[in-house]
């Protein structure tokens, strides 16, 4: 796949992109992770959130196709960083030289980090709303659902659909004002 | 803030009123940090897409062999030499090996058999093929750009790449078109006009389009260009010009397109 191409699969969530990143770098995300304190199962996390972290950015329009790095690079930077916080959060006593005197190699990189970080705050919030408004908005803006197919699939009205999305999304508001 | 305020956000993020119709229905409160709250709603929205990103992710995944495929190569490094520090290891390829146990010994014979079949066939029928469908598999079908949809200016350009995405050609010409009349050394928008062009075999019209980003080198589109400007050569059956051209693509070291030029010299 050109990186044109893979750039167009993550915006449009394309799972034959997801498979042929996973295809190609879960290798070297296997070996970070294991020579840095963690094991083969956290791997597919971090690549999980790799891949999370170049999504945000490219709906933010904060990364754009660049003809001298390829997305594989900023895809495993990206994870490197994440990385870092990880063990930073978890106060991991272990030294981890091989990652913490690296600086980040690629222009940009630190704010789409940033930016990763800002959507996973927002997700937390959403994790917080009761059950049915997690399931409207995700029905609504993940899965692009109509408002009349939401209000068939919860069995209430399509006014009824509207008036409780803005009223969830309202909620979420709450959460991040707090 | 109010639902209907949020409502309002969201017909302003779809382009179904204007900031200044958004500014007029927000209350005097609401305006001092409207751009905070909008800000926030297009955030929210990514949160949500990404929480259920992640999901499909888990489910993707959770069938796939991070249980974990013993053969698979953990050391190698990605393409850009300045992440060449980050981790040491040699630099390999990942490989998954197929276990060589003797049963599957006698299918391989059987798909041995098969293919020679195959390629029979195709050799057989490629005689019969015009010169055109001989260079079919150098055809290059460019997805499009991924636009999001923001407050800017960009919305009819987003729109006109929406119906290209969609392979909807004839529509994004006319769109792209009109951009274009106004914006005529943009190169994002030549490209695209040359490959609605082309895409619907308007070859003459495309290649103009094509030779305009061809000659900025600057523009992240120049090697896209330049492959598809010898697709029009090819459709044309241009052998003076298709020979220039794969020259020129071969003269350039990191040419996105080299492997398929290579590869069409070699059959020419």
């Amino acid at each position: 796949m050109t990186d044109q191409e893979i750039y167009y699969g993550i915006a449009k969530k394309d799972n034959k992109t997801f498979q042929f990143l996973y295809n190609e770098h879960i290798g070297m995300i296997i070996s970070l992770v294991q020579k840095n304190s963690g094991h083969k199962d956290d791997a597919m996390d971090l690549f999980q959130e790799g891949m999370i972290a170049l999504w945000t950015n490219i709906k933010k329009e904060k990364f754009l196709l660049n003809k001298d790095i390829k997305i594989s690079s900023y895809l495993y930077a990206l994870c490197r960083n994440i990385w870092i916080s990880k063990l930073r959060k978890a106060k991991n006593t272990k030294p981890i030289e091989t990652l913490s005197n690296i600086e980040s190699p690629i222009d940009g990189l630190d704010e789409m980090e940033e930016n990763y970080n800002k959507i996973n705050q927002l997700t937390g919030y959403l994790e917080k709303l009761n059950h049915s408004c997690q399931q409207l908005l995700k029905l609504f803006y993940y899965q692009k659902k109509s408002l009349k197919d939401i209000a068939a699939k919860m069995n209430f009205t399509e006014k009824t659909a509207k008036n409780n999305k803005y009223r969830c999304m309202k909620s979420l508001r709450a959460l991040y004002e707090v | 803030m109010n639902p209907d305020l949020l409502e309002k956000i969201e017909d302003f993020l779809e382009h179904r009123i204007s900031k200044a119709e958004l500014e007029n229905y927000a209350t005097e409160n609401d305006v001092q940090d409207l751009d905070e709250k909008i800000a926030w709603f297009k955030d929210s929205i990514l949160a949500i897409e990404a929480d259920g990103m992640r999901n499909q992710l888990q489910d993707l995944f959770s069938k796939e062999s991070i249980r974990i495929d013993p053969n698979i190569n953990t050391t190698q490094k990605p393409a850009l030499e300045t992440l060449q520090n980050v981790h040491d290891g040699e630099d390999k390829t990942i490989v998954r090996k197929i276990n060589s146990k003797q049963p599957i010994k006698w299918l391989m014979g059987i798909a041995a058999t098969l293919l020679l079949f195959a390629v029979g066939s195709y050799l057989f029928s490629s005689l019969n093929q015009s010169d055109q469908n001989r260079y079919a598999e150098y055809e290059y079908i460019d997805p499009g750009l991924p636009i999001t949809m923001s407050q800017s200016d960009n919305y009819e350009l987003y729109d006109a790449l929406t119906y290209y995405g969609e392979e909807n050609y004839e529509t994004a010409e006319a769109k792209l078109k009109k951009l274009h009349s106004n914006n005529p050394t943009n190169d994002t928008l030549s490209y695209y006009l040359g490959a609605s062009q082309l895409y619907q075999g308007k070859t003459e019209t495309a290649k103009t389009n094509f030779i305009k980003v061809e000659k900025n080198k600057n523009s992240v589109f120049n090697d896209k260009a330049e492959w598809l400007l010898l697709v029009c050569y090819l459709n044309e059956n241009n052998s003076e010009k298709i020979k220039e051209s794969l020259n020129k693509i071969l003269a350039q070291k990191n040419h996105e397109f080299k492997e398929r030029a290579e590869k069409l010299k070699s059959e020419l």
